[in-house]
Formats: C-alpha cells, sequence, structure tokens
C-alpha cells in the first residue's frame, strides 16, 4: 500500500475497500493528530479528535473529490473538530494537567544540575507559548508540525497563504521578545 | 554584535515547539478507528426492545381506537370505569331518596374523547344520577385499583316515567 497514491487509495475506498481506509488512516494518522496537537496542545483530547476526524472522514468520503490534497482534508476535520472542543471547554490546559508531557521534552545535558536549569528554561519558553494571541500560536504550532505547507495551513484556516507567513514571523518575533525581557 | 545568545534561544524555541507537537498517537490506528465506525454502526436500542416497544404502542393504539364510547345511565359498564365520584343528588322533590357518595380514589384524568352526559334538562321533581368523568383505566394493567377495596354504597333510583315525559325534553346528544 505504501507505493498506492492517496488518490488511488480515496477510490478504493470509495468503491467499497476496507483496506484502502485501514491504509489512508495508517498513512495520514500522523498529520492529523499534529494538527489537533497544534490546536488543543494537549494529548488525550487531540487522541480524541483525531479518532471522531477518521470516523468522520470514512462517513463523507463520498464527498471527497480531490480538489485538496487528502492529508489537507482530513487536517481541515480535525482542525474544525479541534475548534469545536475548544469552543466547548473540553481541552485541558497542558500547564495544568499535562506535566507528563512536559517533562518529555528531549534534553541532551548529561550533567543532571545543566538538566535541571534546560528543564526550566523550556518550561518558561511554553508558558511564553501559551500566551502567544491565539492565531499566532495556532499557526506557529501548525507550521513548525510541518506536516503541512503554508498554502495548505492558510487553506485550513481560511486565510490568505501571506497572512500565515507574517503570523510565523510575528509569533516568532514576539516570543523572541517576551523571553530576552524575562531573561533581563 | 555578538548572535550566540540568540541563537541559542531560536534553538530552544525550535526545541520547544517541536515537543509540543511533533508527536505520533498512541492509540490511535486503523483498526481501532475500524473498530469505531463498526460501533456507531450499531444500533444503540436492542433490536429486541425497539420491537417490543413498537408492539406496545400499536396493541395500545389500536385499544384506545376499539375502546366502546358506552354510555350508560344505569352504570351497566362499570366494570371498566375509572372509580369516581358518584352521586345522586336529589331535586326539591318529596320522594327524593338519599344522597349516596362514594369516593374511592382519585386518579389523574387521563384526556381522551368520550361521550359527555349532557345535563341540559333536569327532569323535575325526579332524581337526577349526575355520574362525573367516567374514564377507562389504562389497557391490561388495574394495579392501582387491586391496592383499594372498592365499596360503592347501594344507588336507589326511582325508575323515570318516560311516558308522561313530552318528547321534547328528551337530552340531545
Amino acid at each position: 500500500m505504501d507505493r498506492v497514491t492517496d488518490e488511488e487509495l480515496v477510490h478504493r475506498a470509495q468503491g467499497g475497500d476496507p483496506t484502502a481506509f485501514d491504509a489512508i488512516v495508517e498513512r495520514h494518522k500522523g498529520a492529523v493528530f499534529r494538527a489537533a496537537m497544534a490546536a488543543l496542545r494537549n494529548r488525550e483530547d487531540a487522541e480524541d479528535v483525531t479518532q471522531e476526524t477518521f470516523i468522520t472522514a470514512y462517513r463523507k468520503l463520498d464527498t471527497f473529490r480531490g480538489e485538496s490534497q487528502l492529508r489537507t482534508w482530513l487536517s481541515r476535520i480535525a482542525w474544525n473538530r479541534s475548534m469545536d472542543h475548544r469552543r466547548r471547554g473540553k481541552f485541558r490546559s497542558f500547564l495544568h494537567l499535562d506535566e507528563p508531557d512536559a517533562v518529555e521534552l528531549p534534553s541532551l545535558e548529561a550533567d543532571p544540575e545543566r538538566k535541571t536549569l534546560a528543564a526550566s528554561v523550556h518550561g518558561k519558553v511554553r508558558r511564553q507559548i501559551d500566551r502567544l494571541p491565539e492565531n499566532l500560536r495556532d499557526t506557529l504550532l501548525l507550521a513548525t508540525a510541518g506536516d503541512l505547507d503554508y498554502a495548505s495551513i492558510a487553506e485550513l484556516m481560511g486565510v490568505r497563504e501571506g497572512t500565515i507567513k507574517s503570523r510565523v514571523h510575528e509569533a516568532r518575533a514576539m516570543l523572541r521578545s517576551s523571553l530576552e525581557d524575562a531573561a533581563r | 554584535m555578538n548572535h550566540e545568545p540568540k541563537d541559542d534561544l531560536d534553538r530552544t524555541i525550535d526545541e520547544v515547539l517541536g515537543s509540543m507537537v511533533a508527536a505520533e498517537p498512541r492509540r490511535v490506528n486503523a483498526a481501532s478507528v475500524r473498530k469505531a465506525i463498526g460501533e456507531s454502526r450499531s444500533p444503540r436500542v436492542p433490536v429486541w426492545f425497539a420491537a417490543a416497544a413498537v408492539l406496545i404502542l400499536a396493541i395500545g393504539g389500536l385499544l384506545m381506537l376499539s375502546a366502546p364510547a358506552v354510555k350508560s345511565p344505569g352504570g351497566a359498564a362499570q366494570s371498566r370505569t375509572t372509580p369516581q365520584t358518584v352521586a345522586a343528588r336529589p331535586t326539591p322533590s318529596p320522594e327524593s331518596q338519599q344522597v349516596a357518595q362514594t369516593t374511592v380514589m382519585p386518579m389523574p384524568v387521563r384526556k381522551r374523547s368520550r361521550i359527555e352526559t349532557p345535563f341540559e334538562p333536569p327532569y323535575e321533581g325526579l332524581p337526577r344520577l349526575v355520574v362525573a368523568s367516567i374514564d377507562l383505566p389504562e389497557p391490561l394493567a388495574t394495579p392501582r385499583l387491586g391496592a383499594f377495596a372498592l365499596s360503592i354504597a347501594k344507588i336507589e333510583i326511582t325508575p323515570l316515567l318516560v311516558s308522561t315525559l313530552p318528547n321534547d325534553s328528551e337530552p340531545k346528544q
């Protein structure tokens, strides 16, 4: 299935081939999950949204006409569902409830003292990311995930590609500025 | 100008951003999705339960439709009446007998079509039987009646002498 194109998989899944839809799930579950993580910043909720996204996709597969890439289409479903979760207040702030995720940060420091320092710095950066305006933070995290190019992110968020570029730039500048201020 | 601190900061920001989104789902895969789709397809109410509900509704509907609309002045079809207040009110007549009033059990009155007993022209000088609100109980079940001992006082009604009445005094429905 690895060499089969998305278009072919969709065609076969629309024809009722269950293995084709399985292949779609396995191929795109990571991208869908990361889009949900960018919106919700909570692993459990992102897993739920990923599952819901593929159920929705299965039901609406007949409506997929290939006007956008399959990955973008799936990511848009995931994004919309994530926004629903957000509106319903279902997601939990990782700052308060996801401490286990927070300590998963990779650290190359061998020295325990430097390791602790690095964890502290990472914690500060995460807090500053959390304080970014929602549209800037969403865009920055989606762009960082790397599954979608700027044009696809723009399509998903319903804005122009130039807006995505400027948001990423602005988000990084705000982060740098706030972290530099905090270090002084 | 020293760019070293900024480069470190950029690297740290990239690391943290990456840690927030660079992950794979742990419990979502093709099998879990297939299972979820299968579950969402299956009916949530057991088939036997749905069939029983439909059957009960159908029987209830048929009984409602076929229930005879009985108008019985003497209370001939009392076996299907809800016990209510039965009162024989005497009109100012020397031959009026007694007031027999039996209150057995108040039950919620169910709205349904029934033939109302017209009360318009009383027979002057004769006792008048007023039967208030005859309702059928729930079909096939009379558990609430079983809990009470029914005692209906003896009602004595003087036979009406229809032949002595004018024709236009017949109650109309």
